[in-house]
């Protein structure tokens, strides 16, 4: 129950905004023009008093100058006639609905054709017809009938229509123009037929017309200041009384509904004085409207008079222009008060939509959320299509019209207004259906950040996954025709287009927009494609660079930093291949570290183990020793005992430093000494060895210095090792050759000796357990060579072994010390 | 005399050889297996040295090295199958006198319990109460005066060369001196190739005073660069 008045008031929420914001937005204009109008008119657009408004104020005066001139027997009476110059008589006739608008523009043309004609060729044309007509009126006024024709022909007017203007502009049927007189009397008598507005014209004290009723047999009496009002019919109520001149003084006096109306106000007529009829001290009449009286009263509630004068042209409407005028006035009230209650609607709506804030904000959400559903294309082609076909079709109309009421609001006319109405419904929507687009908008934006839902994505996602599959090279010669191909269009239509119109010269034609709309597209396509390309292409080259640093580091044997490339990168499975080789390079190398180290401890337990055992043996061979009545062949035996046990605990020994040595596991003391003086201690050292094993020793030690850096103790092995080796295996009485050679940047240290048996070549002498005679039947324990090589490179040298024929040369190289 | 000399070690032959050794040497041996019964025999009889194994069952040599060390103040020879550096540095700092690693030579060991057996019992005074013209280095003493090498109290029968290189040496414990220069100041002549002639000297006073000479622990070669006289604390 909770839940669904809490979903109610969510509904209502919005949908009290959204009601209310449309009716505001879409009634707001009209409002504006309302409010924008000028003070003393305002009383006229929310009423329905017709009198208020200007129209009938401009009405007012312009009958008031008709009568004028009507009693004087000036022009001024109709100005604009067809022969007379005036076109009053259809203002007053047609005023009712639009009159401007059902003019037809032709019959102006057709007027000012007509005039001209008369102008120049009134003579010919009213000889020819040689029925020029009474009284002061020439004959060459009227127009012939063969320049009807003529005008008909050229004009090409259908001929109802002609007749109907031969007839209005001052021809009789018979093609006899009228005469001023005759026109005068024929409009009086249309003049007369509209009830609204009654009327008297009297001049030099004659009564000359009238339509009150009650005073019409005094036409042609003196007449001296009657009382108007008087006269005027009592089933009609007339509130509206104007007097020109009834005390002679030239002015007009006004009253409505019994009160007098302040004509002139401070007595100078302005632009924005109410009243445009004589008696200002700067409009004043001349001399021949002193002698005229006029009395004019228009109805308070105007009705629509018809003749039915069948004899000429069937039932008119005569005389409707304050009908009309009333009609009109009402509805704009009516509209007026629409617009108000709407308006009235819209703040209550809006009111209630502001009460319930809390969840307009959850309805909000709900719609963003709704908003986001929506694909993202749709949007924006709604978001820029809406507008741009606004703007192109009668958006622009509309628009410069907004500008208009902005500007000149003020000043708009009530006609203006009406004929804006229409549209300013049409404005109305726009700016509401501007608002909604950027509310909408906003709303998506701000509830949807960054979640947008698109129709092209996946599409594009699919086809980055197909062109993820390729391979690189075939991937870069396709991005290459992405460029390639709209560079090709681009550059064959916008040549042709420029070909076209070269041609051509500048002709806005089909085929010529098709071209440009082609070189347009395909110039943004090359664009966008370029920019991608550009993009990727920067991409790619970063991403190189760091597989090339990469490649660098592995190099330099870093094997644990790994190469990340984005996902989607070009280079993302060579990446990914480098590092599962760094992958199995670190693997391999922790394998064999791990084995090493476990060699070494297995052999550290072993030897551990050996050495117990042996232990014993050597202490209990010492005993043996030490026991005097043995035989002399078991003493020998004891000897054999002593001896081997000695050369196991040796053996024990060698392996556990050379397997230590192997795996980087040997500590070293370094330090600076001379090469040269360890040789020498060394060969002072093994001094006796060497002169009980028979060989000579051939030795090439420089006395200065050479200074190295090594592990002092280990290089002694080193040596030893190898000059025993030297001695063991060396052909007896030859000799051996032991050179220290300084080399500038090292040192080098050369063992030579002449092998005793034959050597295999390609053995590599340094292996562990590996001599050069496979029998193994001799002293040795295989380790010397190992050891020197082992504890050699463990101090920082080279170590090489050569065998030529039967030269065998081990080589110690040393950088020196500078 | 008889001196009661402990060897502890879980190998039972061992112990049974190196106490067969040190009976003909005159020594009284008492035997363990593992490291409490070494404590049990330590406290129980008058021992004077200990030949003690590192791995062993119940208690490991060097802990009970530690806690013979707490109440004892008596020369402790650790035997070990480790002949690593840092194992013989261990054994040292937890408080064994020396460090011998197996396979040892008997011979050697039993030099090293006499030598040590001399220095605790007989020479004890002597340290402390040290002369102004003896050099006293490990188990070595040189009387300046006498011109006279000791070695656990013994004098050392030398050459007059012997003598002086010992002097040179003895003055100038832990200073490395180059085959040149000793050479010079012993023959007081111009060395050419000086090497061998010292290093055969060296060699002989090395079999005079080292327990054994193949593994000198005074008189060594320094690489490439020398000889010198390893200074060597005293640890009684």
């Amino acid at each position: 129950m909770d839940t669904k008045w809490r979903k109610l008031r969510i509904i209502v929420s919005f949908a009290s905004f959204f009601l209310g914001m449309t009716l505001l937005l879409g009634n707001f204009l009209s409002m504006l023009s309302l409010i924008g109008s000028r003070p003393e008119n305002l009383k006229s657009r929310i009423g329905t008093d017709y009198q208020e408004h200007p129209d009938f104020r401009l009405y007012m005066s312009s009958r008031l100058e008709e009568l004028l001139g009507v009693a004087t027997g000036g022009k001024g009476w109709n100005n604009y006639g067809v022969c007379f110059e005036g076109d009053s008589y259809y203002f007053y006739d047609r005023y009712y609905d639009g009159y401007y608008e059902n003019y037809p523009w032709e019959a102006t043309t057709v007027v000012q054709e007509a005039e001209s004609v008369c102008e120049k060729e009134p003579s010919v044309e009213a000889s020819e017809d040689g029925e020029a007509v009474a009284e002061g009126i020439p004959a060459e006024q009227g127009i012939a009938e063969e320049r009807w024709e003529e005008i008909q022909r050229e004009f090409g007017i259908a001929d109802d229509t002609l007749d109907a203007l031969k007839r209005e502009f001052g021809v009789s049927d018979n093609g006899v123009p009228k005469s001023q007189k005759e026109a005068l009397e024929a409009y009086m008598k249309e003049y007369a037929r509209d009830k609204n507005l009654r009327y008297a014209v009297i001049y030099q004290g004659k009564l000359l017309y009238t339509n009150m009723e009650q005073l019409e047999p005094k036409v042609g009496q003196e007449l001296n200041n009657p009382d108007f009002q008087g006269y005027l019919p009592a089933e009609e109520e007339y509130n509206f009384c104007l007097w020109y001149n009834e005390k002679g003084d030239g002015k007009v006096r006004i009253s409505k509904d019994g009160r007098e109306l302040d004509v002139y106000g401070d007595g100078v007529y302005t632009e924005d004085s109410l009243w445009y009829v004589p008696g200002y001290t700067n409009f004043n009449v001349d001399e021949s409207a002193e002698d005229a009286v006029i009395f004019m009263a228009a109805a308070r509630n105007p009705k629509l008079y018809i003749t039915g004068n069948y004899s000429e042209y069937g039932a008119v409407q005569s005389g409707g222009g304050l009908y009309w005028m009333e009609k009109q006035q009402i509805s704009r009230y009516e509209r007026y008060q629409a617009v108000k209650w709407k308006l009235l609607a819209a703040l209550f709506l809006l009111t209630l939509s502001v009460l319930l804030w809390k969840d307009k904000r959850r309805a909000d959400a709900a719609v963003g959320k709704f908003l986001g559903r929506v694909p993202t294309e749709p949007k924006i082609l709604l978001f820029v299509g809406v507008p741009l076909v606004f703007l192109f079709t009668g958006g622009r109309e509309i628009l410069r019209e907004l500008i208009w009421l902005y500007e000149d609001g003020v000043y708009m006319s009530m006609e203006e207004l009406g004929y804006y109405a229409g549209q300013l419904a049409v404005r109305g929507a726009f700016l509401t259906a501007v608002f909604w687009m950027v509310y909408l908008g906003v709303l998506d934006l701000r509830v949807n950040k960054g979640n947008r839902k698109s129709l092209l994505g996946p599409v594009i996602r699919s086809m980055r996954a197909k062109e993820l599959k390729l391979s690189v090279q075939r991937r870069m010669v396709e991005r290459y025709c992405q460029v390639f191909v709209p560079a090709v269009l681009f550059s064959v239509f916008s040549v042709t287009a420029a070909l076209y119109y070269r041609v051509r010269d500048f002709y806005w034609n089909e085929p010529g927009i098709v071209l440009l709309i082609l070189a347009l597209v395909s110039g943004v396509l090359l664009l966008v494609s370029g920019v991608r390309n550009l993009r990727r292409n920067k991409e790619l080259a970063k991403d190189l660079g760091a597989l090339a640093d990469q490649i660098a580091a592995i190099r330099e044997g870093n094997l644990t930093g790994r190469l990340h490339l984005p996902e989607d990168a070009d280079l993302k499975t060579a990446a990914e291949n480098l590092n599962e080789i760094q992958q199995g390079m670190e693997t391999a190398l922790q394998e064999q570290t791990k084995s090493e180290r476990m060699k070494v401890e297995l052999v550290a337990n072993v030897s551990h183990d050996i050495k117990t055992p042996l232990t014993s043996i050597v202490s209990y061979v010492e005993l043996l020793k030490q026991e005097e009545d043995l035989p002399e062949h078991v003493k020998e035996y004891v000897q054999i005992l002593g001896e081997k046990s000695e050369r196991l605990k040796t053996m024990v020994q060698d392996v556990f430093e050379v397997s230590k040595a192997a795996s980087n596991q040997l500590p070293v003391n370094l330090e600076q000494l001379d090469l040269g003086k360890l040789l020498r201690q060394t060969l002072a050292d093994m001094n006796v060895q060497i002169s009980q094993s028979g060989l000579a020793m051939r030795t090439t030690i420089p006395e200065a210095p050479v200074m190295i850096v090594a592990d002092g103790q280990r290089l002694y092995r080193v040596f030893q090792n190898l000059i025993q080796n030297a001695l063991k295996y060396s052909l007896s009485g030859s000799r051996i050759f032991l050179t220290l050679t300084d080399e500038g940047s090292v040192a080098v240290a050369n063992i030579k000796n002449t092998s005793g048996v034959e050597l295999d070549d390609g053995v590599d002498f340094t292996e562990r357990f590996v001599r050069g005679d496979a029998s193994r039947t001799d002293g040795g324990s295989g380790l010397g060579l190992s050891i020197a090589r082992s504890f050699t490179e463990a101090c920082g040298g080279t170590f090489k072994v050569e065998l030529n024929a039967d030269l065998f040369t081990v080589t110690v190289v040393f950088p020196k010390v500078c | 005399m008889n001196e009661c000399v402990l060897v502890v070690d879980d190998d039972r032959e061992i112990v049974k050889a190196i106490g067969l050794l040190l009976e003909k040497e005159g020594y009284q041996v008492l035997k363990a297996y593992d490291g409490m019964e070494a404590l049990e025999l330590v406290a129980e009889h008058p021992v004077r040295l200990i030949i003690m194994d590192v791995m062993m069952p119940k208690l490991d040599g060097l802990s009970a090295v530690m806690k013979i060390r707490e109440r004892k103040n008596l020369p402790i020879i650790v035997l070990s199958a480790k002949s690593e550096d840092t194992d013989k540095v261990l054994g040292l700092s937890m408080g064994a006198d020396d460090y011998v690693s197996k396979p040892f030579n008997p011979q050697e060991l039993a030099a090293r319990v006499k030598s040590h057996l001399r220095r605790y019992t007989s020479l004890g005074d002597i340290h402390a109460q040290q002369q102004a013209d003896e050099i006293h280095n490990g188990r070595l003493c040189y009387c300046m005066e006498e011109r006279t090498l000791y070695a656990d109290g013994e004098p050392v029968k030398l050459t007059a060369t012997e003598t002086r290189i010992v002097d040179l040496l003895m003055r100038n414990r832990g200073r490395i001196f180059p085959a040149e220069e000793i050479y010079q100041r012993v023959w007081e002549e111009e060395a050419f190739a000086p090497e061998n002639t010292v290093m055969v000297h060296i060699r002989r006073i090395r079999e005079k005073i080292e327990l054994n000479p193949k593994e000198p622990e005074y008189l060594k070669v320094v690489w490439g660069i020398g000889y010198k006289m390893e200074k060597i604390e005293n640890h009684c």
